[in-house]
């Protein structure tokens, strides 16, 4: 009983979305509205739990003293010092918690991301060999796109760009499309057997 | 015959490959190449565009990206807030990354103070709220009820931005400069259901992904990579960090290129064995 009407409830909700993107009517746009609000009530709630999972695993693996458990307390003291900064002392634009975040926070995210360039290099350099007529049509693809999209390779030969783009915007892009076109399929079937409460998984079964 | 020697060149230490990739990043960025870069359609478009928005057109960019998209997502934002505010429109800003908020106002204080903006009238900045493409259903109605407070806490409601654009589809065009996969909804939601033109920002690897939507013209324009924010920076006539991140760009793809090839150089003298013993055993 309590699955069949959490089933309906859902069905009810997507069927009143499906409404208000075809028939732009007061009603089912002002339904829509109520609807999307509780998603963004919902969605803010899961970051809360986000935060105190984090915080309850992170707790016992120090008081279990597991393996590198210095880090968990590294990590809860520093989330534990951002959230109490930001919410009891000030968030405004000069306060601490903005000078941490741009200072600290920005620059090791960004440090991390950087670090792919050095990987990628090397993987390009140990992976892109010429072993079957796949990997060397693969291979050169690769290399006239790397030319092509940077302004050096117009310098070396004005048509580099006009092949890279060509690269890109037939062979490429039939691929992507065949991509796009099988997952809005998939995804318009997982969207029906939900709806239809064929789909069960959300419900944790 | 083919020298063995060649072989040592797959055998390439990765540290020496690191050396050289940092060096071909940092050495044009200190000492500029100043390449020559041509402006290509799906830029230009977006520019002309916003050039083409008759005054009093309320645009929206969405900075849709975290700091470990800086690098090419800040440069396309500080370009286009830049065209937007030299022609006056009035701009609004929200994310759906929690960490952006702050980025996007740093952004947004510099250049109002450079074109002299007023905040609340000119441009506002809502911040981040959770629910991605829940939160854009939602604003197709209002901007103040999913945003009663923006970034800086101030309350929305009566700031005289939104008199004229009370919700996402009294928009009269849309930016959205992304990292991920948010620009979907803005095709599926804001351009399909909401009807607002869209362009886009996205970083490079994200560039073939999207351009099946350029083809067909769902997208009215689309930065792709640091390329695409140094076409922009050309277009609005300021260079910035994109314009100089091009050299490095250009000097590290050759570098890549030529460790690709000195890769394939190692395996040629055992590829020439291999068909010679074929040849000797037919």
């Amino acid at each position: 009983m309590k699955n069949n009407l959490a089933i309906l409830l859902c069905g009810l909700c997507g069927l009143v979305i499906i409404a208000a993107f075809f028939l732009n009517s007061p009603v089912t746009t002002r339904m829509q509205d109520v609807l999307t609000e509780w998603v963004i009530v919902l969605a803010g709630f899961s970051y809360l739990m986000g935060g105190f999972s984090i915080l309850i695993s992170h707790s016992m693996r120090i008081s279990r003293r597991a393996e590198s458990w210095f880090y968990s307390l590294v990590l809860i003291s520093c989330l534990v010092g951002m959230a109490s900064l930001g919410i009891f002392v000030d968030n405004g634009p000069n306060s601490l918690f903005q000078w941490l975040f741009a200072n600290v926070q920005n620059p090791m995210q960004a440090t991390m991301f950087s670090l792919l360039a050095f990987y990628v290099t090397s993987a390009s350099y140990r992976a892109f060999r010429v072993k079957t007529w796949l990997a060397t049509l693969l291979l050169i693809s690769a290399l006239l796109v790397m030319i092509g999209k940077v302004p050096i390779g117009e310098i070396i030969w004005s048509k580099f760009p006009i092949i890279a783009q060509w690269i890109l915007t037939v062979p490429s892009l039939a691929a992507q499309r065949a991509l796009l076109v099988g997952s809005a399929l998939g995804l318009i079937a997982t969207g029906l057997k939900t709806l239809l409460g064929i789909e069960r998984s959300w419900l944790g079964r | 015959m083919m020298p063995q020697w060649l072989e040592m060149f797959g055998r390439i230490d990765r540290r020496i490959i690191y050396l050289a990739i940092a060096a071909a990043v940092a050495l044009p960025l200190i000492f500029p190449l100043n390449l020559p870069l041509a402006i290509t359609k799906n830029s230009q478009s977006i520019f002309d565009r916003i050039e083409a928005l008759p005054e009093s057109s309320s645009v929206l960019i969405a900075f849709d990206f975290d700091p470990t998209s800086i690098p090419e997502c800040q440069p396309m934002a500080i370009a286009l807030v830049r065209h937007v505010m030299k022609r006056g429109l009035p701009l609004i800003v929200y994310t759906n990354y929690p960490e952006t908020g702050p980025i996007a106002d740093r952004i947004l204080e510099n250049l109002a103070k450079e074109y002299n903006r007023t905040y609340g009238t000119d441009y506002v900045n809502l911040g981040f709220k959770p629910g991605n493409d829940a939160l854009l259903l939602s604003l197709g109605s209002s901007w103040t009820a999913p945003f009663p407070n923006d970034q800086r806490g101030q309350v929305t409601a009566g700031m005289p931005i939104f008199q004229h654009c009370p919700n996402y589809r009294a928009l009269s065009y849309m930016v959205d400069i992304a990292h991920g996969a948010t620009v979907d909804f803005y095709i599926t939601i804001g351009l399909a259901q909401f009807g607002v033109p869209l362009g886009v920002g996205v970083t490079a690897v994200n560039v073939p992904q999207y351009e099946a939507y350029m083809q067909t013209n769902q997208l009215t324009g689309m930065l792709g990579g640091l390329k695409g924010a140094a076409e922009y920076e050309k277009l609005v006539g300021k260079d910035g960090k994109a314009t100089r991140g091009m050299d490095a760009q250009s000097v590290a793809h050759i570098v890549i290129i030529i460790l690709i090839l000195l890769g394939n150089l190692s395996i040629l003298p055992k590829w020439l064995q291999k068909r010679k013993s074929r040849a000797e055993g037919r």
